[in-house]
């Protein structure tokens, strides 16, 4: 039987005096009970660690059922009874993924329940839903040192809402399973994502992570995705340098790139090794040339840079960090 | 209904795994043997779930190293001899551990730099979403951030908040976060030293975010008392407001001293106030043992305090209470002149004779 059905049913019943509806909540062997037992039992209830906070629509019939029959017993019943049936309604016909959405916003905002103070809540006429201490609102009202049996019903219904309002909160459980889904692997994919900006692609100097920062827009809701380029700036670098103007020819030289870009491609989390662009200066103890670098991969560059005289400078850069740490 | 769940969220300093978390579990545990009188154990009713984002941080911190040693390796031109001396130095100031004075000042500063904070909210969101949707919408889910982690949670529930339902939103997947307990709150610190905060904490606020805010405070204790909590985003008249029986904010002053460093999460959970909050928040307020007479008889300063400074620091507590806000100042000043106000470092069960 489709869910529809049930509350086809269901709305036959309840627009239906004449038929008596039976729930399995119902419980006809009641004890009657005193102030003291009543609070014990309640509080076993909100402690209990038995998970049986999980709901069918089937479970929504039977619930909607047993308040009917209660509501006649506990007025305060009413405030709440005709707001759950209608969401319990809106649960039947959710059909689209939007209108799933919607009663699982509507869940959350509505119903809940808090051990501590013995609170539950839900949907009514308030936006944010009816709240009822089932301590000071039932027990209180109902119970008092004598044992007596409306002690004992209000005690059962104490404990019954508590489970109601856990049954309808899991309804979500039902509800939100695609986008349980895709949240993990969007997690999923965010975390490596960034772990690849970090590590797949050139390393960054603290004066790099500043300038990055003030350059990057993080999106403006939702967690944010890393960008595909890191700028680079006063970047040193050890360089293997031919100097066209010294005897020697080639020599150690530090390369520092002045300002650049390196940028890069995701596939699908994991960054390509990308390409660069710097203006760069090279020195070599004595003078300095200034340039153009190429950066290919993280790994290693290429400049070409002139001296003050008008001389050539060719410098293969490794970045050792990449090679040997 | 399962357990409830517990999250903490560390702030600044090394943590590289859930370890961290040891000693704070113990206390609570120890605390719930000691205030709560229902026979079980802590870890029968709450499951502790440990955050940690430093990761992110010592990778940044690790490249730096990389970085410099892979250009400056040789460029220190020192004989063995010296080097040995150097290696001596290190050792003898503590700081051979990683990055172990780096942490806690480039932490705060790396947090600043928003390609850190981001992965850092990234990562934070994944692992709270990791435990949260492998439970019910109808569990229960609490968070105590401590420090650096207090900003942190703050922006990560800020970015979950306005994400999408199926990028890792689980309130709009029908999740509920009851509480936000605050210890040394700083989402209002990063405003210094310029009085800019490129990213103004939104104080996400109930009942949107979570039920109920707690933000926590010791009088002495710098990082949360110079620029305390503001909750300037929040809608007029929210902090006074109820919710299910209970009040939706209450900020919470303590003054205790019973080690030097009072910012420590330690420190703040040896108070039975704070403890008791954390029970009560999970659900377990009416079984907590006579909680007026424990607060009342617990010492605000604490059995390891130096005795040569216990009446000094006496006199700084009573004055705090009745006059200045800035007596965080006067604390460090202390500090400073006397350094280590205690004997040695407290011990968890310290706590556990002073309550019993």
């Amino acid at each position: 039987m489709t869910v529809k059905t049930f509350f086809s049913l269901l709305l036959i019943a309840a627009t239906s005096p004449s038929v008596a509806c039976q729930s399995t909540l119902d419980n006809a062997g009641i004890s009657p009970l005193n102030s003291k037992q009543a609070n014990g039992a309640l509080n076993r209830t909100l402690l209990s660690l038995d998970n049986s906070d999980s709901a069918s629509a089937s479970d929504i019939i039977d619930i909607d059922c047993y308040l009917q029959k209660q509501a006649e017993l506990f007025p305060l019943l009413k405030d709440f009874n005709v707001s759950l049936r209608t969401l319990g309604d809106r649960l039947a016909n959710a059909d689209t993924k939007e209108a799933k959405r919607s009663v699982v916003q509507e869940l959350k905002r509505t119903v809940a329940r808090d051990a501590g103070t013995g609170y539950v809540q839900f949907p009514g006429a308030e936006e944010s839903g009816v709240s009822i201490n089932l301590f000071t609102q039932l027990i209180g009202n109902y119970c008092n040192k004598q044992t007596n049996k409306i002690c004992g019903e209000a005690t059962d219904l104490a404990k019954k809402l508590w489970l109601i309002a856990g049954k309808y909160r899991s309804l979500a459980d039902t509800l939100n399973k695609e986008d349980k889904l895709a949240s993990r692997e969007f997690n999923r994919q965010l975390d490596l994502k960034w772990r690849s900006y970090r590590d797949d692609t050139i390393k960054l100097w603290p004066q790099e992570v500043l300038i990055n920062s003030l350059v990057y827009q993080p999106s403006s809701v939702g967690l944010s995705t890393p960008p595909s380029f890191k700028l680079m700036a006063l970047r040193p670098e050890l360089g293997l340098s031919y100097l066209s103007d010294q005897s020697h020819y080639v020599q150690p030289t530090i390369n520092l790139n002045l300002l650049g870009v390196y940028w890069w491609q995701y596939d699908g989390t994991k960054a390509s090794a990308g390409r660069g662009l710097s203006a760069s200066l090279i020195w070599d103890g004595d003078d300095t040339a200034y340039g153009l670098t190429y950066h290919h991969t993280p790994k290693w560059s290429a400049t070409l840079a002139q001296g003050n005289e008008n001389d050539l400078v060719v410098s293969i850069s490794f970045q050792l960090a990449y090679w040997l740490l | 209904m399962a357990k409830f769940t517990l999250f903490l969220i560390h702030g600044i300093g090394i943590h590289r795994d859930s370890s961290w978390a040891n000693e704070p579990i113990e206390m609570l545990s120890q605390a719930w043997q000691n205030t709560i009188g229902l026979g079980t154990s802590f870890h029968d009713h709450i499951e502790v779930v440990p955050i940690a984002y430093d990761e992110v941080f010592e990778g940044y911190l690790d490249d730096f190293a990389d970085l410099s040693k892979a250009v400056f390796h040789d460029a220190l031109d020192l004989n063995s001899h010296e080097r040995e001396q150097l290696a001596d130095t290190i050792e003898q100031n503590s700081i051979t551990d990683k990055h172990f004075l780096w942490s806690y000042i480039v932490d705060v500063l790396l947090y600043k730099m928003a390609i850190v904070k981001e992965q850092v909210n990234a990562l934070v969101a994944k692992q709270l979403y990791q435990r949260i949707s492998a439970g019910s919408a109808s569990d229960g889910f609490g968070i105590i951030a401590h420090s650096l982690g207090t900003r942190v949670i703050n922006d990560t529930l800020q970015r979950v908040l306005t994400g999408h339902v199926d990028q890792s939103n689980f309130y709009q997947q029908g999740y509920r976060l009851k509480f936000l307990i605050q210890i040394s709150d700083v989402t209002d610190l990063f405003s210094l030293p310029l009085q800019s905060d490129k990213f103004p904490p939104k104080d996400i606020y109930p009942h949107a975010a979570y039920d109920y805010l707690r933000t926590v405070s010791n009088r002495f204790d710098p990082i949360a008392r110079i620029i305390p909590t503001r909750l300037n985003h929040w809608p007029k008249g929210r902090t006074s407001e109820f919710y299910m029986g209970r009040s939706v904010y209450q900020d919470i002053l303590l003054d205790h001293v019973h080690e030097t460093n009072v910012h420590g999460l330690t420190h703040y959970m040896l108070h039975p106030e704070i403890t008791d909050e954390v029970f009560d928040l999970c659900g377990f307020g009416r079984y907590l043992k006579t909680p007026d007479l424990r607060r009342k008889a617990f010492p605000v300063l604490g059995s390891k305090v130096q005795p040569s400074l216990r009446t000094a620091l006496d006199h700084l507590i009573q004055d705090a209470r009745s006059l200045a806000d800035d007596s965080w100042q006067t604390y460090i000043n202390l500090v400073i002149k006397f350094g280590d106000l205690s004997h040695s470092h407290r011990h968890p069960h310290d706590n556990m004779e002073v309550l019993s």
